[in-house]
Parts: C-alpha cells; structure tokens; sequence
C-alpha cells in the first residue's frame, strides 16, 4: 500500500520560515502567470471558437512573453538557491547531438525574426546520450535569447562547438560570436554584476540573465565569459560538464 | 452511452479553475470543484469522482499534501479506502521552491499520487494525460 510518510525531512523543509516566504512570493507570481498562459493556450485551441490566423499572432506573442516571465521568475528563484548552495543538482539524460538540433532550429526561428543570421559549427565527433545536468539546456536557451536581442538587426550570431576531455567529464566549450554590442573587457565584466546597471546600450546587462547563465554554469562546475569581438561585437566562451557533478 | 468521467478539481484559484472547467467540459467530462483542501474533504463523498486534479499551496503551504494523505493512508482513514484507485493528478507550480522533486517522488511512498504536472500546463497536455489517467 502506498503511503505518505509525514515525518520525511523534505516535507519539513517547506514549513521553515525561510521557505514559506519563498514559496508564497514564488508561487503568487508564478500562479498568476501560469492562469494566464493557460487561458492564452485554451483560446489558441479553439475553446471559444475558431481564431483567425492574425488573431493567433498576437495570442502567440502574449504567451511568448508569459513564458519568458516565467522563465525569469525560475532563474530568479534558482539564483537564490545557487547562492547558498541548496539548489539540488539533478540529473538527466542528454543527448548532445540532438540537443543542438533542437537549439540550432530554434535559435535561427527567434533570430530571423529580427533578421539575424545565425551559423552553427559542431565537432563531427559530439558524444552520444550521457547524463547532464537540466541546467545546460536552461544555460543555452538564456544565453541565446540575451544574445540574439543584443546583436543589431541584420547581424550574425555565430557557434563553434567543441569536445574538450576524454574523462568521465568532458566539457561542452562553445564560442558564440555576436555582431553588435561591443564593450570593453573591464565593462563586459561588470554584465555579472548585480543590481548594477552598466551603461546605456549595453543591453547585455539587462536584468538577471547572464547572472543567472555565469551562476548556473559554475554551479555544475563549468563558467562563462564575455569578451570583445574586435570590430563587430560580443563573443561569449561558455563551458559546460557534460556530466553532473557532485551527485 | 458511457457514462462520463467525473473530474473533481481542487484549486483556489479560481480563474484557473474556470479555464479547465471550459476545456474539460467541452471534451465531454463532468466537473466539480473545491477551492481548498478542508472544502475538498467535505465534499469528496457527494462528488464520487473518478479523478483528482489537486493544487498544493491552497489555504496554507502543504494543503494538497493533507488531501493526499486522508485519500491514501488508509490506516488512519479506513472511510477513504473507497478511493483507492481514484487518481489524483497534482498540478501546482511549487514543485522547485521546495525540496521534493515531484515529478520523481510521484507514485511513491512519499508521494502517493498517480501523476504530476507543473504549472503553466498546456490543455491538450491535461486531456492527453487525464485520459491515460482514465484508462489504464
């Protein structure tokens, strides 16, 4: 028979103080907009009726930007955790190869929407499924959305993908070149900064994101850094174990 | 004709409650709610329900938690053994600002629920699931 056991130590963690204002600020945010992209989905599928294809484009776009919120309000919470080393390293199966296919897709859909061009350069020889941390998916997907905004309409977002180590742990190392902002490496740096705006123009430091991206890859034992791209823009050197640490 | 699944859905939240309700309805369930845990209780035995779908922060932190362990401890609540192969669905947006990993502890002895799902849910995803929920 199944049953519950009242006395298990995760359960009494989410009585603390701490964790009942975290969790009442989380979830108040977070319930709202989740009503909200529900409604949105119900509308797309009809519930009221047939929508019409313009209709459909603007639904898109206010789901869009839920789920982006939502997203902020996970790395937000996550950063929290990262910072007094409670966030639980999980684990999961990846598959690099695949995985790169999905983001490549869809980096190149968001970006030609501002008519950026993107370009895609992996080693031949990407390993096969493995276990990673969900935080390398979440890694990519920020950093790209930071680094597509930032680049100017009709610039270029390019990768290069590379295997580093032959351990137990190799490293997922990416250098993605940005045509766009360019800033000095002593400002670039200041982008990690909280609570610190860093100049007009220098849309990199917007909010919380590449914060969040520098934090999370640390925290599975990898790291980011910006730096300039002399003439053209940005390039970020992101590096990622591709197998979690510490678990 | 068959008879219809009745869903009873247990959320204070009620413009999400109000969404479901539509789409649950027009895919031909019947539909009862409660906005808290101490409401649900009241009222399961009038509902008979064939499924649960259960928030968890309701009218305090662990609300869904206590719906949980009156439908499944039978040994302190012998009355609920009738609601045994009830499934209950949770969905609720707090998996990751607590401790428990859901997703994984569903099904277990620490979490005896049948599936879990995390808020924003898609409503085709809720229909695909609750049926497979139904019918297995």
């Amino acid at each position: 028979m199944r049953r519950p056991a009242p006395d298990d130590p995760s359960i009494d963690g989410v009585t603390t103080p701490e964790y009942r204002l975290i969790n009442h600020f989380f979830h108040d945010f977070k319930g709202g907009l989740s009503t909200v992209i529900m409604c949105l989905d119900a509308l797309r599928d009809g519930i009221e009726g047939a929508v019409t294809p313009g209709q459909d484009k603007w639904l898109e776009k206010a789901e869009r930007n839920c789920q982006h919120l939502v997203s902020l309000i996970d790395d937000f919470r996550d950063l929290t955790r990262m910072e007094d080393s409670s966030h639980q390293l999980e684990s999961e199966p990846l598959d690099p190869g695949a995985m790169f296919e999905r983001l490549s897709t869809r980096v190149a859909d968001d970006a030609s929407r501002r008519r950026i061009r993107t370009a895609f350069d992996f080693v031949d020889d990407l390993p096969g499924p493995r276990a990673g941390s969900p935080l390398v998916g979440r890694i990519l997907e920020r950093l790209y959305g930071v680094l597509v905004d930032c680049t100017r309409t009709g610039g270029l977002v390019q990768t290069t993908v590379r295997i580093e180590g032959t351990g137990p742990v190799p490293e997922l190392v990416l250098v993605i070149e940005s045509e766009g902002v360019e800033s000095d490496a002593e400002l670039l740096d200041t982008v990690f900064d909280k609570f610190r705006q860093t100049g007009a123009g220098l849309q990199l430091g917007r909010g919380y994101t590449m914060l969040f991206c520098r934090a999370a890859a640390r925290y599975i034992g990898g790291d980011l850094q910006l730096a300039p791209w002399p003439g053209r823009g940005t390039r970020a050197d992101l590096r990622l174990p591709l197998a979690t640490t510490g678990t | 004709m068959d008879k219809k699944a009745r869903i009873f859905m247990v959320d204070d939240d009620t413009d999400l409650v109000d969404i479901v309700r539509s789409v649950l309805e027009a895919a031909g369930y019947e539909f009862a709610s409660a906005s808290s845990a101490t409401e649900a209780l009241d009222i399961i035995d009038n509902i008979t329900p064939d499924l649960i779908i259960l928030d968890v922060m309701m009218e305090d932190l662990v609300a869904g938690f206590r719906v949980v362990n009156q439908l499944r401890n039978f040994e302190l609540f012998p009355q609920n053994k009738k609601y045994e192969n009830v499934s209950i669905l949770m969905m609720t947006s707090i998996q990751q600002q607590t401790r428990m990993k859901f997703s994984g502890d569903a099904g277990s002895r620490l979490l005896p629920i049948d599936a879990f799902m995390e808020k924003p849910v898609k409503p085709r995803l809720l229909l695909e699931k609750i049926a497979e929920l139904l019918h297995r």
